[in-house]
């Protein structure tokens, strides 16, 4: 196991938004939770990435105890995430924003006095990852010119950048026209066993992108897993079927 | 390129300016250049990692009360001796400020600064036997490179060799911040400016970085006062005065986020009033154009009609 909550409880005040929620993820998998809204997705979402710390229960990374540690020590430890809403940085241009990622993962933040434009490593991996995910040619343009869909890629870009083991998408696709989708998860996978990326965990509302990427899905229902098996199985489950999807996409 | 001539054109102006220009110009360039080293790191403060500090005029103080101490209490005259003092002053009193300063962002950190400033400002007032009060200290004049130069009458000197060395610090200071601005470091500073959220996520500790372009700003602005200090030879709170009150350091570093953007318009500011319409003439068109100023100046209009209208009516109601 890479990655694992177990019995992980949160309340908000009197609101319990996960109750006893277990889950685990192992190498070399691509995880989807689904849920409807207020489900508990983001919530566990932040638990997992360590923004909250649970009421109660264990969150493990690597066997280490990643509960509240925040974001900054969890991308040390090799976790990334990308944010449902497009997080960039609109004044940097694509190849700085991954450099910025580049450097943070070197441990070079604090060179004061180095050439950034002489780092020959730094400009290498920064490059590397814009190739990998098509951005190469727009490398100059500020990030705020890109288009949605660019945008959405510079932002899960960077954190590939990071190298990470493991990797957390919020709504990869969200806010992207449908053609685009499909590229964009193709991408994320081909990038994802290049960079040596050991599993990625997803929260997709797409049931095509869901059930055509994930080895494993995760259903959640009011703050509890309803199902936690693969999408083959999952399509035969009735109950998680008629509470959290609704309908099924064609099998094509 | 064009940047490049503007700026070779500026220093190569610069260089000549006591040769060709009355005295009286160039020693109104003194207190510019001084303050166009506080000024290179307030913007790496406010250009490059998105934070308006209020207080700066703290570390200008520091700076130029660190001359007066070191010239006045201890036989060391040396200018550079005082640069290295008032710089190191600055990052140790900075180290502590900035860190409870950075815990806040955007207009709580600049009230938080300023609130650190006026502190400041009390102390010097009311601490009379220590710093002179409102009386002020004065700063023996310096000697340069180890040249003592206090037989020389006090405009030649001003307008000669401290003048150069004014502007040699300024070139110093300038390369530093332009290798700072061009590093890792630089980046991940427009990384934390641009979006604190997702540069935490890739990393990247936001708190810290701030804190550290804090005292790096605060170290330009204790080495520009302490340059700002000997031309005054008197009172270098009466600077400090003014800086606090005038807020005219935000003035010139509005919206601007390039390296030697502001200085146009801080130079615009050491004009006299008369002449500032030149100023405005060369550089209105330019700064104008910029989205954040076109804004400010349009207040600044609606603010300057009011203004002889309310006068008129406080003039007709006397007569009445």
């Amino acid at each position: 196991m890479i990655l694992e909550a177990r019995d992980v409880t949160v309340f908000y005040g009197d609101v319990c938004a996960l109750a006893g929620v277990s889950l685990g993820v192992r190498d070399g998998e691509f995880v989807s939770i689904i849920g409807p809204n207020g489900a508990g997705k983001s919530t566990l979402i932040n638990v997992l990435t360590g923004v909250l710390h649970p009421t109660s229960g264990d969150v493990r990374f690597n066997d280490r105890d990643v509960r509240g540690i925040g974001p900054v020590a969890l991308a040390r430890l090799g976790m990334a995430r990308s944010f449902q809403l497009v997080h960039i940085f609109p004044d940097l241009t694509v190849l700085e924003t991954l450099q910025a990622a580049v450097v943070s993962r070197l441990g070079r933040g604090t060179r004061l006095f180095a050439s950034l434009a002489g780092d020959r490593q730094v400009q290498a991996q920064a490059l590397e990852v814009a190739e990998l995910f098509g951005l190469a040619g727009q490398r100059h343009a500020a990030s705020k010119h890109l288009p949605q869909g660019d945008k959405k890629l510079l932002d899960v870009a960077s954190a590939f950048a990071l190298r990470p083991e493991i990797i957390l998408l919020d709504e990869p696709t969200s806010g992207v026209s449908t053609a685009d989708k499909t590229a964009i998860m193709e991408i994320l996978v081909t990038a994802s066993r290049r960079i040596g990326c050991r599993a990625i965990i997803q929260v997709e509302h797409d049931m095509d992108i869901v059930f055509g990427y994930s080895d494993r899905i995760i259903a959640l229902h009011e703050g509890k897993v309803l199902a936690d098996a693969a999408p083959a199985a999952i399509r035969e489950n009735r109950h998680v079927v008629d509470t959290v999807i609704g309908r099924l996409p064609d099998p094509a | 390129m064009i940047g490049r001539l503007v700026l070779a054109s500026a220093v190569l102006a610069l260089l000549l300016l006591p040769v060709v220009a009355p005295l009286y110009y160039v020693l109104l360039m003194l207190p510019f250049m001084a303050y166009a080293v506080v000024l290179l790191g307030l913007n790496l403060l406010f250009g490059y990692t998105g934070l308006v500090s209020f207080g700066h005029a703290l570390f200008i103080g520091i700076g130029a009360y660190a001359g007066a101490f070191v010239t006045t209490h201890t036989p060391v005259r040396s200018l550079e001796v005082i640069l290295i003092a008032a710089g190191v002053l600055g990052a140790v009193v900075a180290a502590p400020v900035g860190a409870l300063c950075v815990r806040y962002v955007k207009i709580y950190f600049g009230m938080l600064t300023l609130a650190f400033g006026m502190l400041f400002y009390t102390f010097l007032l009311k601490f009379y036997r220590l710093t002179g009060g409102d009386e002020g200290m004065r700063v023996l004049r310096p000697s340069l490179l180890g040249l003592d130069l206090g037989a020389m009458p006090k405009t030649d000197y001003l307008a000669g060799p401290y003048y150069y060395y004014s502007l040699g610090i300024l070139a110093v200071a300038a390369l530093v911040m332009w290798r700072i601005v061009h590093s890792p470091f630089g980046l991940c500073l427009k990384s934390v400016r641009d979006n604190p959220a997702k540069a935490e996520a890739l990393g990247l500790g936001v708190t810290r970085y701030r804190w550290h372009a804090f005292v790096i700003s605060a170290v330009y602005a204790a080495v520009g006062g302490a340059l700002l200090g000997p031309h005054r030879e008197r009172r270098p709170h009466a600077r400090l005065l003014d800086a606090v009150r005038q807020h005219r350091l935000h003035d010139a570093a509005r919206g601007i986020r390039e390296l030697l953007r502001p200085h146009p318009g801080r130079l615009r500011l050491h004009l006299p009033a008369g002449h500032r319409h030149v100023g405005r003439a060369v550089l209105a068109p330019r700064l104008r154009r910029h989205p954040r100023v076109r804004g400010d100046l349009r207040a600044e209009r609606a603010h300057g009609a009011l203004r002889p209208r309310r006068c008129r009516r406080r003039i007709e109601g006397v007569s009445a």
